[in-house]
């Protein structure tokens, strides 16, 4: 760990408190405005009244009410998601560049997506959630395991080929799939990966969740900080790291796959946030957590917001966005990871 | 040395020969099978010319243009992943996971966007502006993981290469979305590795521009022997280092570009096969270019023989099966790698 002791000390629990509390006004800024902006520009007040004072003769009012709020409610649940998983993934993994797209996560669940699509025509929500936590199951538990192989253990470098690889093999299934049902265009539309589809009853059903999984992440988080420091100081301090560990994945599979079925695979949100907010608040994951909950849900807002703008009135899906941000990203933290290695 | 003896020239000979008549083999099979099955005999009469017309039209006009394809696709990956991973000294560098193909595709993907639907291109547009895209994407990659004084990092290469087909999928998707229904299966085929190109007119830009692009490679053999030596050793045995490798570089582009405008987008045969072949014939590239050739063939004929025979209830792209059958291949390389 190249930070220390002091500079953990002084990032501490005041200005971790202050940080949440910019990060929330600007998550509410940011909310206001994903309603009233899009295709067609709408006064706050308006907004306001559509929640407060609904009625229904209203246009403006029948839109805010059933696409915008919805959709960036779906936003928040989604980026507040991945960006939990990309640091509990990267505290309990201590691989800088763990990221549920990376790892093939969203692949396997793309493919279980793709399958009851195919196969369940009478499928509810809920059921396609557990085929996708499923699908996301089984893609992470063979990335890790094939990694987790070879002498030096598990490398960066051998987990992203893992992960591609898997990747690979199910994009190979889902494709099969898809050519076989013709789903082309669906699961195209899909895998683009936009929240404009969101409805009040699909969300309903990801809501508790979402819940409790990030109070689990929450409460789990002083555990992933004492892993972080090493698997070995971590059993010498008395954890049990192998539940930690098990409890963490279990929350990651949860998450991703809420968020693979509301917005489709999105890759780089759950890179970028923990290491943004390991800037803000340092190293310790009770910090990291639930910093990375709130922006990672600031910044998915904000590039849905972005997406709907930069070529209106057209939509750019927001993992074309999070692409063009987290592919320099993800090749600067290649570079510095190279550097610490040699 | 047992090892040497393993690996003498005479062996590595035996060894190509037999991939040579494995690979015939698998052809005749594969002329044989399909939707209408032709005895061998059928197709003996076809060849010599006293064929019925029905019987000719399969064979020269459906079977005989793919199997060709099929042989060429495999060849270029094959070698073109050889050179790479002689040159990167990488044995996990491939077209595939140093997104060149990727950037190809994505040039093949602006073409079917942008020109194929104005109607009027010839034949060899789509594997030009492959080979452009693909140039771009080995240059961008060059450029990123470039550090000055040093050697190249081999990991920091295939991250970087990593990353950057994410980019390149991020633009997939964006245009895609444009596509209408018949752009979009084309594409989702393409991607998927359909060997959509068998047509004679693509054979004849595929065929020689594979052939003269081989021609070179095995001349340059023994350059790649002693580069694979390491860059400064090479210098000192008197190799113009950075010519002789922007040569090979452009030369593998060149090839898998080929390959992934008429053939698809085959993430694994660039990779698995020259593994193979350095497993049959050891490390002397005038024996494992050749044999890197072959075993890509074969893996791809194989693999397309199996679609074409084996009801899966579709008409599955041959990169599927071959995504399938040869991912614990490269899992296991994966495991055993350092």
């Amino acid at each position: 760990m190249e930070h220390s002791h002091t500079k953990q000390q002084r990032k501490g629990s005041a200005n971790f408190a202050l940080i949440m509390l910019a990060g929330l006004g600007l998550l509410v800024f940011m909310t206001a405005s994903s309603i009233s902006f899009g295709a067609a520009n709408m006064r706050l007040a308006t907004a306001w009244e559509a929640v407060f004072r609904f009625d229904p003769n209203i246009t403006e009012h029948q839109i805010i009410r059933t696409l915008r709020f919805p959709r960036t409610v779906a936003d928040i649940i989604v980026g507040c998601s991945l960006a939990i998983c990309g640091a509990l993934m990267q505290g309990t993994t201590r691989n800088p560049l763990a990221d549920s797209g990376l790892m093939g996560i969203s692949s396997g669940a793309t493919f279980a997506m793709a399958l009851c699509m195919a196969f369940l025509p009478s499928r509810t929500y809920g059921q396609v959630m557990l085929f996708a936590c499923l699908g996301a199951a089984l893609a992470t538990g063979m990335t890790y395991f094939i990694a987790s192989f070879g002498r030096r253990g598990m490398t960066p470098q051998r987990l992203v080929l893992a992960g591609i690889s898997i990747s690979m093999l199910f994009a190979a299934f889902s494709q099969y799939i898809s050519i076989r049902y013709k789903l082309g265009q669906a699961l195209a539309y899909w895998t683009a990966g936009g929240t404009a589809g969101a409805k009040w009853s699909e969300l309903a059903v990801v809501a508790p969740f979402f819940a409790a999984a990030v109070l689990a992440s929450l409460a789990l988080s002083p555990s992933v900080t004492v892993l972080s420091l090493g698997e070995d100081v971590a059993m010498g301090l008395g954890l049990k790291t192998g539940f930690v560990k098990g409890i963490s994945t279990i929350i990651v599979l949860v998450l991703t796959g809420l968020s693979v079925i509301v917005v489709g695979p999105v890759g780089f949100v759950g890179l970028i946030t923990p290491h943004i907010v390991r800037y803000m608040v340092g190293v310790d994951y009770r910090y990291i957590i639930p910093a990375s909950g709130l922006y990672g849900a600031l910044l998915t807002v904000f590039a849905d917001l972005a997406g709907r703008l930069i070529n209106k009135p057209y939509e750019t899906p927001i993992s074309v966005i999070f692409a063009v941000v987290g592919v320099p990203y993800f090749l600067f933290l290649a570079r510095k990871q190279r550097r610490e290695f040699e | 040395m047992r090892k040497q003896q393993r690996f003498s020239i005479k062996h590595g000979i035996n060894v190509i020969l037999i991939m040579l008549v494995l690979m015939l083999i698998i052809a005749v099979i594969s002329i044989n099978s399909g939707k209408m099955n032709l005895s061998p005999m059928e197709v003996l009469n076809v060849i010599l010319g006293k064929g019925t017309d029905r019987e000719n039209l399969i064979v020269f006009e459906f079977r005989l243009p793919r199997i060709i394809l099929a042989v060429l696709v495999g060849i270029g990956m094959g070698i073109s992943g050889c050179i790479m991973q002689s040159l990167l000294r990488n044995d996990m560098a491939s077209p595939g996971t140093l997104g060149i193909s990727s950037g190809s595709g994505l040039f093949v993907l602006i073409f079917v966007v942008f020109i194929a639907s104005k109607g009027s291109y010839s034949a060899i547009t789509l594997p030009l502006l492959a080979f452009i895209g693909g140039l771009t994407a080995a240059a961008l990659i060059y450029l990123l993981s470039y550090r000055k004084g040093k050697d190249i990092s081999p990991t920091g290469l295939i991250l970087t290469g990593v990353a950057l087909s994410s980019g390149y999928g991020a633009v997939t998707t964006l245009l895609t979305l444009k596509l209408d229904q018949n752009q979009m299966e084309f594409i989702q085929r393409w991607s998927a590795g359909s060997l959509w190109g068998d047509d004679w007119k693509y054979l004849a830009i595929l065929g020689p521009w594979t052939l003269i692009l081989c021609i070179y490679v095995f001349y340059k053999s023994r350059m790649l022997n002693t580069l694979h030596l390491g860059n400064q050793t090479a210098t000192g045995l008197g190799l113009a280092v950075k010519a002789e490798f922007l040569g090979l570089s452009i030369a593998a582009v060149a090839l898998s570009s080929g390959s992934v405008s008429l053939g698809g987008n085959f993430f694994f045969v660039g990779m698995i096969s020259p593994h193979m072949a350095r497993k049959l014939v050891g490390p002397n590239h005038k024996l494992l270019l050749p044999a890197s050739c072959f075993s890509g063939a074969i893996i791809v004929l194989l693999a397309d023989t199996i679609t074409r025979t084996i009801s899966l209830g579709t008409d599955v792209p041959t990169g599927i099966v071959i995504t399938v059958l040869s991912t614990p291949y490269f899992l296991y390389l994966l495991a055993k790698a350092n």
